[in-house]
């Protein structure tokens, strides 16, 4: 071989060393009143406050009172005292699927949000009541979420479950709309003349009235594929409804005639809405910005037909870390921009007068 | 005295001998085909999902034009993201696995040790590390370590067949010429392991590039090509996603590309072509 080809590859390496080397070390100076986000997936979001690869985080539950109980973060503040009563999570249905064999699918949904209504107003009634079922709640979430009854306590303390579609439901869903649009992570209504045109036309609250009509069926009157999220405690309802020794022997929803077929739990959202797409799912538990942004941007036909849950998020940093304002500068998790959680760490440091970046900009 | 028309002629005759004519006008033959079926796919499914051909190309000029919703970036910083830690993670394997496996191909004790363990690691796909290097490299150095654990393998096992494909005349005949072993190290087995290593440098970029897409959904500092593609699919936004995905192809093309000739010259200056 040559030696002025050995030297060439030799310089060629130390040129590429030198760029990469230099690209590295570069940082500009640090802005003031900046907090840096970065996306990191919720159930890894303990682990990164405990490295110090982030100072702070925004996710849902049981992830935040993951970090909570065994001190590896504290609370900065819980979504419902930036936005109260903001809604989380839905039920969403295919509209093909509701719309298809019309009478019966129809009835089907019903159903399913009916078995959904008992155990929303069952997991209320029992957190306000305590005693057994109280225990008995705490394991289920336990078994669920795999945590154990100490974080699962903690975890349902900050949610508010609930079913109904109220007006300001929706116009949190109109705000959400917004915002995502002022992001530009909208970037058409897609023909719809303005959010509240578009919010009316996802929403759907007839399933809910009618489910209050549905009576209890002694045989199966159906299938539902039913979709919901890893480990959610937000969606805890579902995870009552399905359990079989609550009710005698069968699940809420084989008690008014529905057998649920669910496909393995989905990471997020997001990939929930990509089920509907796939047509794997009839129905499915999500939080409401996918449904959203997906249905908007994909033209994934789905309708929004129950509530879940209020709350239950919130803004924590690691230990030692007790006000905002010690987050300057410091990079927060975030399960992602399209998320309820980043919005709310958005709004929330605009509202300390801090910009919101993506780490390494 | 050749004419130039002459000249040409023969130039001409060359190309058309070495099948270059063929490569010339099928290549854009094969991709206009590719691109008609890809419309005509987009048009009969219709779904937002599988975007045409137009919308992919209108995403990707706008993806250079406009930043990305809440990264505030445009494309252009996205690749530069990801070429900084691609090349890092590439560069950590470079020198990493060739001297590693220089010293296992040319030492059999070397390679006794160190097998055993990289055989164990070498299965493991990069995308099963991609958690649990984001704790222990943290954000920036996590995807450059999955890119790393992408292309050091394939470098690794073609430096250690390159060592063991020494012509033993070569080695014999420096030998008696009184070689001791760092020159017959430096003399004859590295130069002759050079192809071998372009080899695996090739194969290595390829898969690092294909690593990207997981390496960055684990951490966005600065954002990158693969945290793009991943951000517009959980946006629902599909014709950006895909202009991402054409991004890393030309990227992947180009550096293959590039990696190909060096391979391709230094073959030829070695005799092995």
């Amino acid at each position: 071989m040559k030696r002025s080809a050995i030297y060439a590859i030799i310089v060629a390496i130390i040129a590429i060393l030198a760029v990469v080397a230099a690209a590295v070390l570069y940082k500009p100076a640090a802005e003031e009143k900046v907090i840096y986000w970065s996306a990191v997936a919720p159930a890894n979001q303990r682990a990164a406050l405990q490295t110090n690869t982030v100072q702070g985080a925004v996710s849902w539950e049981p992830y935040v009172s993951d970090s909570l109980v065994d001190g590896t973060a504290n609370v900065i503040a819980w979504s419902n005292d930036i936005w109260p009563h903001h809604p989380c999570c839905v039920i969403a249905v295919k509209t093909s699927f509701a719309e298809s064999d019309a009478a019966k699918n129809n009835d089907l949904v019903a159903r399913v949000i009916r078995a959904h209504i008992d155990a929303t107003n069952w997991i209320i009634e029992t957190i306000e009541n305590g005693g057994e079922n109280y225990t008995k709640l705490l394991e289920i979430g336990a078994e669920f979420s795999n945590r154990n009854t100490t974080v699962v306590e903690s975890a349902i303390e900050h949610i508010e479950f609930n079913y109904e579609i109220t007006k300001p439901v929706k116009k949190w869903f109109e705000n959400y709309t917004s915002m995502f649009a002022d992001l530009g992570q909208i970037t058409s209504l897609s023909g719809y003349a303005n959010v509240t045109a578009f919010v009316d036309s996802i929403v759907n609250t007839s399933y809910l009235e009618k489910a209050m009509t549905v009576e209890p069926s002694d045989t199966i009157l159906g299938t539902v594929r039913l979709g919901y999220l890893m480990g959610d405690l937000h969606q805890f309802a579902r995870v009552v409804a399905a359990n079989e020794t609550l009710w005698g022997g069968k699940t809420l929803f084989e008690k008014y005639g529905v057998e649920i077929q669910s496909p393995l739990p989905y990471a997020n959202g997001a990939f929930l809405m990509d089920g509907f797409a796939r047509d794997e799912i009839d129905m499915g538990y999500l939080g409401s910005p996918p449904a959203l942004l997906k249905r908007i941007n994909a033209n994934i036909p789905i309708e929004i037909v129950s509530l879940v849950n209020s709350g239950g998020s919130a803004i924590v940093a690691k230990a030692g870390i007790t006000s905002f304002s010690e987050l300057n500068g410091q990079t927060v998790a975030t399960p992602g921009p399209g998320s309820i959680q980043h919005l709310l760490l958005m709004f929330y440091a605009n509202e300390h007068g801090y910009k919101l970046k993506l780490k390494g900009t | 005295m050749i004419s130039p028309w002459e000249r040409l002629k023969k130039k001409w005759r060359k190309i058309s001998e070495t099948g270059t004519l063929r490569i010339l006008w099928i290549t854009p033959l094969s991709l206009a085909g590719f691109l008609v079926v890809w419309w005509l796919f987009s048009i009969v499914i219709n779904r937002a999902y599988l975007p045409g051909p137009y919308e992919v190309f209108q995403a990707f000029v706008d993806s250079f034009l406009t930043p990305a919703p809440s990264l505030g970036i445009t494309m252009d910083d996205n690749i530069a993201s990801s070429l900084q830690r691609f090349l890092l993670g590439f560069v950590l394997a470079f020198c990493v696995a060739v001297p590693l496996g220089l010293m296992m191909g040319f030492f059999r004790t070397a390679e006794t040790v160190a097998k055993p363990v990289i055989e164990v690691f070498r299965p493991i796909p990069p995308i099963a590390w991609v958690p649990v290097f984001l704790l222990i490299f943290k954000l920036f150095w996590g995807p450059v370590m999955v890119i790393f654990i992408g292309v050091f393998f394939p470098l690794l096992s073609n430096v250690i067949f390159g060592v063991k494909s020494v012509d033993p005349t070569l080695i014999d005949a420096a030998r008696t010429l009184g070689a001791d072993r760092i020159r017959l190290f430096t003399k004859v087995i590295f130069p002759s392991t050079v192809p071998f290593l372009m080899t695996g440098i090739t194969i290595g970029l390829g898969i690092g590039w294909m690593c990207i897409v997981a390496a960055e959904m684990i951490g966005a500092v600065g954002g990158g090509v693969g945290y793009y593609i991943y951000f517009m699919e959980q946006l629902g936004k599909y014709e950006y996603m895909y202009a991402g995905m054409v991004v890393i192809a030309i990227l992947g093309i180009l550096t293959v590309g590039i990696s190909r000739y060096i391979e391709q010259y230094l073959s030829r200056l070695m005799g092995m072509k």
